[in-house]
């Protein structure tokens, strides 16, 4: 084993004086250890034993590192910034309080059972159950090493679902990645993977992980663009499930705090600081882990079973910063002054050769801790070895106000909470908003032949084409609650705008017919010309997708993940700054509540000679909506010929950011006016309409706009599409046949009603701006009636099947089976 | 290992293994592969991406399971270990000796590259075996690690094979590679 | 009239166990999940139920290969194992449980207990989940089809699905005694290649029975088609099936009953 710089700076022991030390040595240190503490929060830890008058220890130091870290505290998203745009400057004291967590606190929805302050966001779902839902990243590990990265994420969210409350089950997972396109042929450093390989690699870890426990991942998707070349982005998923009387727990003084699931190891050592750093030429080895999927489904299954018992009243996972973060939040949450006392001499370990302080930090995988009542210790012990789960006592919870930590006889730590948990300075950071330069297009004109070949590159394009070689290799139907499937149609792969499950392996009542439905909005290059508006979009996006399969918006709730590139750069934190407005003002016109979100920032790659390639700034959004009846919902693939298509809203002219654009080879552009309030009654009549059982089948307009859903629908059904341009309701700007196409604003769904419907499909929808814009076919074409009355392009849907369906084995140089025969 | 700061804390059931290695303890390597006229499916995915690094010599790649096995074992035992719990007695042949020749194994040249975990690296296989060899009434090994064999046949460089480990088998962050011209 | 008790067999990695209970439930069964170590503490007996399942998942994560480590723990019960499948009762091995079945030698049936099968890697080595259409087998003894039509669809999930024998000798016996039960079958009802066949199974081989019936080993999942809402196209217009997996667990329920 060849050890890293890094651990064998860490395994001395620990002699440097801090109070007396410079600010430069302490940076040195800093360095030296990976901490990614600044100079500011080096002088308060100073100032801090200066006052108590003693030396810190390596612990306490490494315990504070760890909590003021990016991952832990999102410190930079909870700080104050000045956003200076054109000529004014607004204030934000605390960022994300004052834009994403404001708007949850104004919409004030009663079924909104913890917000922001769990390992999930929990939601109420009927009476008797509640949802938990969250979405990590896991950028780093997936760059350095992408399946054994991949499982850790995923393993980590189920934790964080099982974390909450006093434990959900888990019952879907979400997988949503940004990749560099995998036939890049450029040149990359040596120590970058290929993105064929990184893909293929994260697809396997998100598969073998989330198929060997039992939880379908049904949600997704995928976005392609060069500028993830160095940092590809990883976000994983978990919604779990809990009865609701478990949604809130409590630590009492004297519990017991107890460790179950795997031993702890050196394995993962500072993967919080880790992805406070940006991805160094050489990465920490010991911050990357392979997963253990079976050990973490025994903990979950053991889990589950003592919440039905109740044999604790609390737990966390042991994520980032290890048992130093899982015992420290849950110290500050005991009644009263809160406190935990720990002997690390229980713990149990992977090997002998430990340091205490490596034990106390080490970020092994599968590990969560429990706060148990004395009592149930015994009981508790019992059910755990009948499920092959070992289990340690670490100490206890105490209400002295303080984290006092022994390996035996030695201390290791004995701090003020408040000081871990409020003592990080806080400055002002400057951030800057310029819109992009505008290039001045002029709007294409194209003919027929012209509109069907870019209909042809777009469905065969890298982030239009089908995700099915992906989808297949998760078992997406495991519990036996997934009853909208990712891959929907007559042939079972048409492109689902979001999957509905029947949580009827947690209910296990098969007349109880309430589900839900998952789905997301991404975007990054609409971000790259205005973040506010990718914000929106996003928003948009995840809202209409779960609208489209007849879920009720009115009780949706959205799911945040900002992954960016280096706040210090004060234009990156600008667009940050204003993607965050965009999700504050997108909930309020939705009227849909945040419930949790994540920051990933430091996304990017620094060449040696000190260049910086960021990520596009990425925002993620996931939204989770219920739906009452899951007998009512609605698929995407057209159901059959002679029915009504029914456009909902309205194209504008305005192509920037769309593939239109980007087969024009326009890099700006103008974006769409979107009118949120206007979406939001839109969709949930749609829903409504849909409960009545008034549509046949819905699809989002995104990426390639109208002729790309309609498409989509008619080739997931075998059924033609007529479409009479004409009948579109059009902006004053939206000229052009191909801008009619192809445009992509936000806020449109093609819906198919069956002609004895429409009256009470139309009654449904009054004040929505609906139009009739076509008919579906028996004959397989997308026909597409122009402005002029004539047929401006008919398109053999199974041929553009074919096109969207090859594009991803292609470039992924995936054989199928029969093409090579085994050996004989 | 039970009690916390003097109190008792309850009797809690530890299932404890052991880390330690065990006096008279052996370690053999047991290779796995696919029987002649079963599908080596690993193998021929491996073949058909070789040629996306430019590498387009290959006629043939198979690929084998290998299993360290630490621990009071003999050679009998192993086995019987090999024969009833790590090769599928259908699809399947093992051997322990890695020279021993059969219709699964390569006997004319070929390259062979060993892709190991890294010692710090679980190993959740390794686990499983321990646990399914005390289930057969064998002694439990010390420790299990496992691993992959991967043998190419063609017209192959060096640097080539080289390649192919890197950009294909292995990552040096978790995986330590052995690559031999036999 | 008694609910048949029916005992799901579970372990580390099973994870197949509640949504089998759930249609077990609903055709009027007692489903007990019962883990591994129960029954090796004998705080549970296998034969004071009426009705076995070993359901899917990935126990012990398949480590070694599909259900291997499981069946090996469960050589130990053998004896007991092949007492209740002589009893008459009924057995199902779904997914990861037909691996374990055909691991421990008790499918295909043989005088001598030795594995004559194998469930290996699929062709396309990968792990893949899709409808797949079957043919049953209608002149087979078997007690878990009465009543179901000759094509059925449910889904498959695995990624070591691939039946294989030891010999030609194995196949001819399974077709001699109507031990094949189902078989991947195209829209036409015909024996075609990849996806229909999604690992590349012998001779399309989806599950088999005993000679007697009572014990059947199946890759697809039929506790995952129990409605009609969990059939990929039971949103279009034209689709009027039930879930005919369903179907499967109520007949091992009424034969239990009558």
């Amino acid at each position: 084993m060849s050890e890293t710089p890094a651990a064998q700076a860490c395994a001395g022991s620990w002699t440097q004086p801090w109070l007396a030390a410079p600010l430069k040595a302490l940076q040195e240190l800093n360095a030296r250890h990976g901490w990614s503490l600044c100079a500011a929060e080096l002088r308060a830890i100073q100032a801090h034993f200066t006052k108590i008058q003693r030396e810190p220890t390596r612990a306490e130091v490494e315990t504070i590192a760890q909590s003021w870290s990016e991952h832990c505290k999102h410190k930079t998203f909870t700080s104050p910034v000045a956003l200076r745009e054109g000529k004014s400057t607004r204030r934000y004291k605390n960022l994300l309080a004052e834009t994403i967590m404001a708007a949850t606190r104004k919409l004030k929805a009663p079924w909104c059972l913890s917000v922001f302050q769990d390992n999930a966001g929990v939601v109420a779902f009927g009476e008797r159950w509640a949802l938990a839902y969250k979405v990590e990243t896991h950028n780093h590990p997936c760059a350095i090493e992408p399946y054994g990265g991949a499982e850790t994420g995923v393993g980590g969210v189920i934790r964080d679902v099982l974390g909450v409350g006093l434990g959900a089950k888990p019952v879907l997972n979400t997988d949503v990645f940004c990749f560099c396109p995998p036939d890049y042929a450029g040149e990359l450093p040596g120590n970058v993977l290929h993105p064929r390989r990184t893909l293929t690699c994260v697809v396997a870890g998100v598969r073998d992980y989330g198929n060997r426990m039992g939880i379908p991942t049904a949600s997704g998707a995928i976005f392609f663009d060069e500028d993830y070349r160095f940092n590809p982005l990883v976000f994983v998923g978990t919604v779990g499930m809990m009865p609701a009387d478990a949604v809130i727990s409590a630590i009492l003084p004297g519990d017991a705090v107890v460790a179950v699931g795997g031993r702890t190891g050196r394995d993962g050592l500072h993967g919080a600081t880790f992805s406070s750093a940006s991805l160094a030429k050489d990465a920490d080895q010991a911050a990357v882990q392979i997963g253990h999927a079976i050990m973490e489904k025994r903990v979950l299954d053991a889990l589950l079973k003592a919440r039905g018992q109740r044999l604790y009243r609390a737990l966390t996972d042991c994520g980032a910063g290890g048992f130093s973060s899982a015992v420290g939040e849950m110290a500050a949450r005991v009644q009263g002054k809160g406190g935990a006392r720990v002997d690390l001499a229980n713990a149990l370990l992977k090997t002998s050769d430990l340091e205490p302080w490596e034990i106390w930090l080490s970020e092994a995988q599968e590990r969560m801790v429990l706060a148990v009542p004395p009592k149930n210790l015994k009981a508790l012990g019992e059910l755990m070895a009948l499920e092959g789960v070992e289990v340690c006592a670490l100490g206890e919870f105490t209400s002295t106000g303080r984290i006092d930590v022994r390996y035996k006889d030695e201390r290791l730590v004995d701090m003020d909470l408040d000081f871990i948990h409020e003592g990080l300075p806080k400055s002002e950071l400057a951030a800057l908003w310029e819109p992009p330069k505008q290039d001045p297009c002029a709007l294409p004109r194209a003919d027929g032949a012209r509109c069907a070949e870019i209909l042809r590159w777009a469905v065969a394009n890298l982030n239009v084409c089908s995700r099915e070689w992906v989808i297949r290799q998760y078992d997406h139907e495991v519990q036996g609650g997934t009853v909208v499937k990712p891959l929907q149609g007559l042939h079972h792969d048409g492109p689902g705008d979001a999957c509905v499950i029947w949580p009827l392996a947690v209910t296990e009542d098969p007349s109880d017919f309430r589900g839900f439905a998952v789905s997301h909005g991404i975007n990054p290059a609409l971000g790259r010309l205005d973040p506010y508006a990718m914000a929106m979009a996003c928003v948009d996006e995840a809202l209409a997708n779960v609208a489209c399969v007849g879920a009720d918006i009115s009780q949706a709730a959205l799911l945040d993940n900002f992954c960016w590139g280096s706040p210090k750069d004060p234009r990156q934190l600008g667009a940050l700054a204003k993607a965050a407005e965009g999700c504050r003002d997108a909930a309020l016109g939705f009227e849909t509540p945040f419930i949790s979100g994540k920051d990933s920032l430091n996304n990017e790659y620094v060449e040696p000679k000190g260049r910086a390639n960021p990520i596009p700034g990425t925002l993620l959004i996931s939204a989770v909506a219920p739906i009452q009846d899951i007998r009512k919902a609605v698929t995407m693939d057209l159901k059959g010929p002679r029915n009504a298509l029914y456009l909902i809203g309205r194209a504008s002219g305005a192509i920037g950011g769309s593939l239109l654009a980007e087969f024009l080879e326009l890099s700006g552009g103008a974006l769409p006016e979107f009118d949120a309030k206007a979406a939001r009654d839109a969709y949930r009549r749609l829903g409504l309409a849909a409960n009545k059982g008034l549509v046949l089948s819905a699809h989002n307009l995104s990426e390639g706009g109208l002729a790309v859903a309609a498409s989509e629908m008619g080739f997931s059904g075998d059924t033609g599409v007529e479409i009479d341009l004409d009948k579109l309701p059009k902006a004053r700007d939206a000229a052009g046949e191909a801008v009619l196409l192809f445009a992509e604003s936000p806020g449109r769904i093609l819906v198919e009603v069956a002609t004895a419907c429409e009256k009470d499909f139309l009654k449904a929808l009054r004040g929505i701006l609906v139009s009739r814009i076509g008919m579906t076919l028996a004959n397989p074409v997308l026909r597409v009636i122009g402005l002029d009355g004539r047929i401006l392009l008919e398109e053999g849907l199974r041929d553009l099947k074919a096109r969207w369906q090859k594009t991803l084995p292609e470039k992924l140089l995936v054989a199928l089976p029969g093409q090579n025969r085994g050996r004989k | 290992m039970t009690k916390t700061n003097g109190k008792d804390q309850g009797n809690l059931l530890i299932q404890s293994r052991g880390n330690g290695k065990t006096a008279g303890a052996a370690t053999y390597v047991v290779e796995v592969a696919s029987k002649l006229g079963f599908n080596d499916a690993p193998g021929i995915a491996l073949l058909g991406q070789m040629p996306s690094i430019g590498v387009c010599g290959a006629r043939e790649v198979r690929v084998s399971s290998l299993y360290e096995i630490t621990g009071r074992l003999s050679h009998s035992q192993m086995d019987i270990l090999g024969r009833g719990l790590l090769c599928d007695p259908i699809t399947q042949e093992f051997r322990l000796d890695l020279s021993a020749s059969s219709s699964a194994f390569l006997i004319g040249p070929h390259w062979r590259v060993e892709v190991w975990f890294r010692p710090q690296v679980t190993d959740p296989v390794g686990e499983s075996v321990c646990k399914a060899v005390a289930d057969m009434g064998l002694p439990e090994p010390d420790g299990v690690r496992t691993g992959t064999a991967y043998q190419f046949v063609g017209r192959i460089t060096q640097s080539q094979i080289e390649k192919v480990v890197a950009k294909l088998l292995a990552n040096p962050v978790i995986h330590r590679t052995k690559v031999a011209q036999l | 009239m008694r609910s048949p008790k029916a005992l799901i067999l579970r372990t580390a990695g099973t994870n197949c166990d509640i949504e089998t209970a759930v249609a077990l439930k609903m055709v009027g069964a007692a489903p007990a999940i019962i883990h591994v170590n129960e029954i090796k503490s004998a705080r549970v007996r296998l034969m004071d139920h009426d009705i076995l399942v070993l359901p899917g998942g990935f126990t012990y994560g398949d480590d070694i290969s599909a259900g291997k480590v499981l069946a090996n723990e469960l050589r130990a019960y053998q004896r007991e194992l092949r007492g209740f499948i002589r009893s008459g009762r009924p057995v199902i091995g779904i997914c990861n449980g037909f691996q374990v079945l055909v691991k421990t030698g008790l499918l295909p049936q043989t005088p001598s207990n030795d594995q004559t099968a194998s469930l290996s890697f699929n062709d396309s080595n990968r792990f893949e989940a899709r409808w797949v259409r079957l043919r049953i087998n209608l002149q087979s003894q078997s007690l878990f089809i009465r009543g179901l039509p000759e094509i059925i669809e449910l889904p498959v999930a695995h990624g070591e699905g691939k039946f294989v024998v030891k010999s030609p000798k194995v196949l001819e016996h399974l077709k001699k005694t109507r031990a094949i039960l189902m078989q991947y079958v195209n829209e036409e009802g015909k024996f075609a290649p990849y996806p229909y066949n999604p690992n590349g199974s012998l001779f399309n081989i989806a599950a088999i029975t005993n000679p007697e019936g009572n014990c059947l080993g199946i890759m697809p999942h039929p506790e995952r088609f129990i409605t009609r809402w969990h059939h990929p196209n039971w949103t279009r217009q034209t689709f009027l099936m039930d879930g005919v997996g369903l179907e499967i667990f109520r007949n091992a329920v009424t034969y239990v009953a009558s």
